[in-house]
């Protein structure tokens, strides 16, 4: 009994950051009372939403408990008697309900009974404000009622579960940000990483990585990223340090620089990294990395142009060329038209455009380039 | 000791994992049981990376910031029973009488200059973690006149080594968790382009600084009910089909223009790039949303320009011109000097940044902040 109840306490911590342990929790505490199937469900319910619903079972129980939650949950008889748990108590049902009553509710006689499932304790795990946690264990429909060692198994492990229910509400917000803020940069063209004074890399999104392998002006040698030439890599540091405020008295200031001796040109921008996260961190000042590749094709293709401009294929395919800096004569060349009929494909372009001038344009392009 | 008791003090270093008062009290709770005076819960990594504020009462036993570092400096190198606690690795109980004699230990820099003098003697130590280049480590220490820790006292630290080293990793993992969320949320708000995730029916999940600011502001993007959408109804429609479309499987880039008072607004929609540390989620799929004012970035003075791209203020003022889409004879004309000075400083200007063509200078104007 004490080595059991400990086995479910551990895999109730391990999974505060582990959904697969977490699981694994439920399905050994379901095991453990003796249980069917267990559903554990968080309800908000002043926005009447379920926040979080963890079910045994594969893909059928995955679609009973759609069906339930859509159509049984409204007249379920033990929900009011789970909404009035507090924190930490449970029930049993046959507490709650006769047979007698069973036999002629809904939930008892059609639904669970039609997945073979029917005696049912809650554990109220949390109540926050409007929201509230709970995990159902129900038993086989042959089976008896949940009894007295299920009542003293639960009593046990209940500050555990509390305990861990709410260190896992409180980390996954944080995960959730972590996962968004990662999966943004990481879907961001330009290369974008945190670094400390010393060029120390807190973070750097995928687009950086690809950037530094491919340009070869800079390079990360024991997790500081630095630049192979000399003298970039004495602005580099002079940029960061200046980003992450250099000394007491001076305040901190963006630079920007293009790093010598790459294959490509590459534009390495460096900010100050905003204060008020810089204190969830620690007042560890850092600094943000911006790294852009100001010859970037466009990665636009004409037909994609055309949609987004309302541009004539050809119109499009001029644009593109004028972004990636040829002159109206080499489309004309490429186009095997008159440079007249080229100009007046310009003049076109630039009307449904709104630009006045060929920069204008390209600046337009330019910022579309993420595609 | 009862089994209740040890539940008490390891709940205390669950609740530890967030709060590091309670991890404090945790420590306090088996010092007060071990007869220990001084308690220290602490992380060694080599790798430079973020590290568990250690939890100590040293300050209250006389032990000073002086004494922490005379230690550092002079004895951490040479400490025995750091040697054998890690020797023992993780979960190993390390007693000190059982891995060094009296003499041994009375010979010892650790011992005869430092614990001794400070009223310290006898040493448990326990490896909690070891996670990569990452080591966490309790250690309780005697008064100097107490005996060795006993064997009943071994046992009650074995009892409790599990939750706690269970405790430790939770509590690493969390550290790891707030940080990336922290640093992703700073590096997006750094950056000048509006990026908000958005879901397929376009609500709104996140929206760094710069997309609120230009939500706040009346315009061509705005917010309905917690969505993302625009105020031009084809172009609404359009940024709905955008998000549909990068929502998809296989998700769909696109973009759009959206005409505003004065200024356009190039709207890049991205699949999201789904990150799989955290699949767990059960998210569904999402889009980014990245809106950008065309053209050079906004406030961006000729003095800076200047200072980032090493630039004479002449120089600097007239990269912007160019990028504005002025011409050389603008410059001239507005700089107030022949139109061959202007040349020479435009030669001057594109040898610095490494330009060949003036398109290309705005790309490099543009790139500055990314």
């Amino acid at each position: 009994m004490q080595r059991r109840t400990k086995t479910i306490a551990g895999l109730l911590y391990d999974g505060v950051l582990s959904p697969s342990d977490w699981y694994s929790a439920m399905d050994a505490f379901n095991r453990a009372v003796g249980g069917f199937k267990f559903h554990q469900l968080a309800v908000d319910h002043q926005l009447g939403t379920i926040t979080d619903s963890v079910a045994s079972g594969g893909a059928d129980d995955a679609e009973a408990v759609a069906t339930y939650e859509r159509h049984y949950a409204m007249t379920d008889e033990r929900l009011p008697v789970v909404m009035g748990l507090r924190q930490g108590e449970f029930m049993l049902d046959h507490e709650h309900f006769s047979a007698r009553d069973m036999s002629r509710s809904a939930i008892y006689a059609e639904w669970l009974a039609s997945l073979g499932m029917k005696h049912t304790m809650v554990l109220m795990q949390r109540v926050d404000g409007p929201l509230q946690q709970y995990v159902g264990f129900m038993r086989h429909v042959d089976q008896r009622p949940f009894g007295e060692a299920d009542r003293r198994l639960a009593q046990q492990l209940m500050p555990d579960l509390l305990r861990a229910a709410r260190l896992r509400a409180q980390a996954r917000p944080l995960a959730r940000q972590a996962a968004l803020g990662v999966a943004a940069l990481d879907t961001l063209p330009q290369g974008v990483a945190v670094v400390d004074a010393q060029g120390r890399i807190h973070h750097a999104n995928a687009a950086a990585g690809r950037l530094l392998a491919q340009f070869g002006s800079m390079s990360v040698r024991h997790g500081r990223l630095q630049c192979r030439d000399g003298a970039s890599q004495a602005r580099w540091q002079a940029l960061v340090a200046a980003a992450c405020g250099g000394g007491v008295e001076t305040v901190a200031a963006a630079g920007a620089m293009q790093p010598a001796g790459g294959l490509q040109r590459l534009v390495v921008t460096v900010l100050p990294l905003k204060a008020h996260h810089v204190v969830a961190l620690r007042q560890e000042p850092m600094a943000l990395v911006v790294l852009a590749d100001p010859d970037a094709p466009c990665g636009l293709t004409p037909g994609l142009l055309a949609d987004m401009l309302g541009l004539s294929p050809t119109e499009a395919r001029l644009a593109l060329l004028l972004t990636s800096g040829k002159t109206v004569k080499d489309f004309a060349a490429i186009q095997g038209c008159t440079v007249n009929t080229a100009r007046a494909h310009l003049a076109h372009l630039l009307h449904k455009t709104g630009c006045r001038r060929q920069v204008e344009l390209v600046r337009l392009l330019q910022s579309l380039r993420m595609v | 000791m009862r089994p209740q008791d040890t539940d008490t003090i390891a709940s205390l270093f669950y609740e530890g994992v967030l709060q590091p008062q309670a991890w404090h009290a945790g420590m306090d709770a088996m010092r007060v049981r071990l007869q220990a005076g001084v308690f220290h819960s602490f992380t060694l990594d080599t790798s430079g990376a973020p590290v568990p504020e250690s939890v100590g009462n040293l300050e209250s036993f006389g032990l000073h910031a002086g004494h922490m570092v005379e230690y550092e400096t002079q004895h951490a190198g040479n400490d025995l029973r750091l040697t054998a606690t890690l020797g023992l690795g993780p979960g190993g109980v390390m007693l000190d009488h059982e891995h060094f004699s009296q003499r041994e230990a009375l010979r010892n820099a650790v011992y005869a200059d430092w614990l001794i003098p400070l009223g310290l003697r006898h040493t448990a130590g326990i490896v909690l973690r070891q996670e990569g280049s990452a080591l966490d480590l309790i250690s309780f220490m005697r008064p100097r006149d107490a005996r060795p820790y006993s064997a009943h006292d071994k046992r009650f630290i074995e009892r409790l080594v599990p939750g706690i080293a269970r405790a430790a990793r939770l509590r690493a993992r969390m550290l790891t968790l707030s940080r990336s969320a922290h640093l992703g949320m700073a590096a997006l708000d750094g950056l000048r382009q509006g990026v908000a995730v958005v879901d397929a029916q376009c609500r709104i999940h996140h929206a760094n600084a710069a997309m609120e600011r230009l939500l706040a502001v009346p315009g061509t993007l705005c917010v309905l009910q917690g969505r993302l959408g625009c105020t031009g109804g084809a172009a609404h429609l359009q940024l709905r089909q955008l998000a549909a479309a990068a929502c998809a499987r296989p998700g769909q880039a696109g973009a759009l223009v959206l005409p505003g008072e004065g200024q356009r607004l190039a709207v890049t929609v991205l699949p999201l790039q789904a990150h799989h540390a955290w699949a767990a989620l059960r998210e569904a799929p999402m889009a980014l949303v990245v809106a950008v004012v065309p053209g050079i970035p906004v406030g961006l003075a000729p003095g800076l320009v200047g200072e980032m791209l090493g630039l004479s203020p002449a120089e600097a003022r007239l990269a912007l011109l160019l990028a504005a889409g002025k011409t050389v004879k603008d410059f001239a004309a507005v700089q107030g000097c022949t139109v061959n000075t202007a040349r020479a400083h435009l030669a001057h200007l594109l040898h610095k940044t490494g330009c060949r063509r003036q398109v290309e200078l705005v790309g490099v104007l543009q790139a500055l902040h990314g």
